[in-house]
């Protein structure tokens, strides 16, 4: 079981988006275990926001919240172990800071990336249907250092989350051609390659991330920002452009229908994903952020993406492995 | 005295009838391989004796076939639970008469039997009702009890019926039984188990009477607040929980401080007995307060169905014309 706790209060639509999602995970059938929530917040808005949907009253607990402190109080909760790990879809910056304040970084690690899964190509080993993409946007100007101590990070996410024995590894460039970039790249780059606990696939460009060329694609966070934007882009348009055709002909419609469970599926990743949460990875504790437009899908997979790290023990697993892995200079 | 009404099927029993597989399997059960809502057997043992010690009576009013009697008797003997009177639906008999409407409704089978259970029970006892919200069951107790109260009238029954669309003889069985019944305050509580999990607001308009609760632990914590059962028998639904069912705490202090937070259970009666549980009752949240308002029969029937029939089509998943239409 896991214990999540929800900020009410974070992001564009709330406190109804968070309510909404609390009140989907909550009537989830427990496929793995269940999930128990602490949403956060004004209290009498989440009761009647709660009162507005399904939801399973027994796995959904209630916490009250000066307004503005919800993020503080969330990360409270983590911090003395009432939860096992926090969501939220508060301003990035803020809850950013919030979370480094108040959570301790694991050794080795000089700075936490926030990390995002993008669809991508089945690839040999995986049955993911996603990549790992980190940073996108904790650190706009990381060093060789930490982009090295990333891509270890990213392994290990994608081997307990994702359960990929061996996952590959990409640094995100311009080119294949590994003597371009600036020097803390070209830096990476050469020690990436010499460190045998990893399987480096060497430098990639943006179009081989959905492509599936890797399962961890290590950037500096302001160019995985930009992708991470670029890509929800693309899958709002390629939808937009499915509904248009669906609304304009019959012969587009009915071919659409014969498409239905892929466009569906496509939807559902898209939705899911592309706004489903970033975990800040590297702390001794667990935490997601979601973009402040997150849907209630959107925000209930973040709920379930912390779960599974939560009980993937990632943060500790991540310690043990940055402490036992040689650093190659 | 007091009197309990009972349905079974998604109430009392788990049951689930959303295929042909599920109803045929459910159809071919033995007493032994039904299943309880959890809790809902000590629950409805202690019902029998009130906390003053005198003795109430239970009645189930099923929409189960009558062919189901034998097994459903037993599975009732196999939990310990007595009961006074047991009706069941004619389906058979709907099903030669081809009265195929009959099949499903509820209201035209339901509240005739309530009424003319009402007319043998002794005048100003008061009555407690179980239902779910998989069909209609606040509804038609809340409707119930406005008839017995005279808020409702014959011309608003024939009215009511005919856009529920229920034959004339069971529109005539319920004015009859209505203008034989003498006026007073019969219903005082409708227990309704949330098992197709609907939104607790949907359940506002019926009125403060009504209180839908996830888990038979919450109703038992109303029963309790209504003085009906004792201590000793929300403990032993609380036990039979957590041994039987494997409640964990979380579990049962987010029922108890939802329930308190909705004002269906008194805070000041939470505390101590959460300490005694070893629960927790969560912060103080002011509840809202309810009114019992009139309401329109005719548009809330409507509503309901309008509801039920949402809820089949998010169950079917998210298609093309819900993304795109």
């Amino acid at each position: 079981m896991a214990t999540i706790v929800l900020d009410a209060e974070g992001g564009l639509h709330a406190p109804t988006a968070a309510v909404a999602a609390a009140a989907i995970v909550s009537m989830d059938e427990a496929t793995e275990a269940p999930i128990d929530l602490i949403v956060i917040g004004d209290a009498a808005a989440i009761d009647r926001e709660l009162a507005r949907q399904s939801h399973n009253a027994e796995r959904i607990r209630v916490r009250p919240a000066a307004f503005g402190t919800s993020v503080e109080r969330a990360v409270e909760l983590v911090k003395a172990g009432v939860a096992d790990a926090l969501v939220t879809a508060a301003d990035a910056p803020g809850a950013l800071r919030s979370c480094l304040s108040a959570f301790a970084l694991i050794d080795g690690v000089r700075r936490a990336p926030l990390c995002a899964a993008y669809p991508a190509l089945p690839r040999p080993g995986s049955t993911e249907p996603f990549a790992l993409i980190l940073d996108v946007g904790a650190t706009l100007r990381p060093t060789a250092d930490d982009l090295v101590t990333w891509a270890r990070m990213g392994t290990i996410y994608a081997q307990r989350v994702w359960k990929i024995d061996a996952p590959t590894v990409g640094l995100l460039s311009i080119g294949k051609d590994p003597r371009v970039g600036p020097p803390e790249h070209l830096e990476a780059h050469r020690r990436l390659e010499a460190d045998s606990s990893l399987r480096y696939v060497g430098t990639v460009e943006g179009i081989a991330i959905p492509r599936g060329v890797a399962d961890v694609i290590v950037c500096d966070g302001f160019t995985g920002q930009v992708v991470v934007g670029l890509l929800g882009g693309v899958g709002d348009a390629l939808l937009n452009m499915a509904r248009g055709a669906y609304r304009t002909r019959t012969t587009w419609r009915v071919g659409l229908k014969l498409l239905e469970g892929a466009v569906v599926r496509f939807h559902e990743i898209v939705e899911q994903n592309a706004y489903g949460g970033a975990p800040l990875l590297g702390l001794d504790r667990v935490a997601v952020l979601a973009l402040p437009s997150s849907s209630p899908a959107a925000l209930a997979s973040a709920v379930r993406l912390a779960a599974r790290a939560s009980r993937a023990d990632l943060h500790r697993a991540m310690a043990e492995a940055l402490a036992t892995t040689s650093v190659v200079r | 005295m007091h009197i309990f009404r009972w349905d079974l099927d998604k109430t009392y029993l788990k049951t689930r009838f959303g295929t042909a597989a599920e109803l045929f399997r459910t159809a071919m059960q033995g007493a032994h391989e039904k299943e309880n809502i959890p809790g809902t057997a000590a629950l409805m043992r202690g019902l029998r004796r009130a906390p003053d010690g005198t003795e109430n009576r239970i009645f189930v009013v099923s929409g189960s076939p009558r062919e189901m009697r034998s097994v459903l008797t037993e599975k009732l003997r196999l939990d310990g639970v007595e009961i006074d009177g047991l009706v069941l639906k004619p389906n058979l008999q709907n099903l030669l008469t081809f009265r195929f409407r009959a099949l499903r409704d509820q209201l035209g089978f339901k509240l005739p039997v309530l009424l003319e259970a009402r007319l043998t029970a002794e005048p100003g006892v008061l009555e407690t009702c179980f239902g779910d919200d998989a069909e209609m069951d606040a509804v038609i107790y809340r409707l119930y009890g406005d008839i017995c109260e005279g808020v409702v009238d014959s011309k608003e029954i024939e009215r009511i019926g005919s856009s529920a669309r229920l034959y004339p003889d069971q529109i005539r069985r319920i004015t009859t039984a209505a203008e034989r019944l003498p006026v007073g305050t019969v219903v005082e509580r409708i227990c309704i188990h949330l098992d197709a999990g609907s939104p607790t607001a949907r359940f506002e308009s019926l009125g403060p009477k009504v209180a839908p609760t996830f888990n038979t632990f919450q109703t038992s914590l109303v029963l309790f607040g209504d003085e009906r059962i004792s201590r000793q028998t929300v403990l032993a639904v609380h036990d039979e929980m957590v041994e039987r069912y494997g409640y964990t705490p979380e579990r049962l202090s987010a029922s108890l401080a939802d329930v308190v937070r909705r004002g269906l259970f008194p805070r000041a009666a939470a505390m101590p007995l959460a300490d005694e549980l070893g629960l927790r009752v969560g912060p103080e949240v002011p509840a809202r307060a309810r009114e019992a308002l009139p309401i329109d029969y005719v548009s809330t029937l409507a509503e309901v169905d309008r509801w039920h029939h949402e809820r089949k089509g998010q169950r079917r998943g998210a298609g093309l014309s819900r993304l795109f239409g």
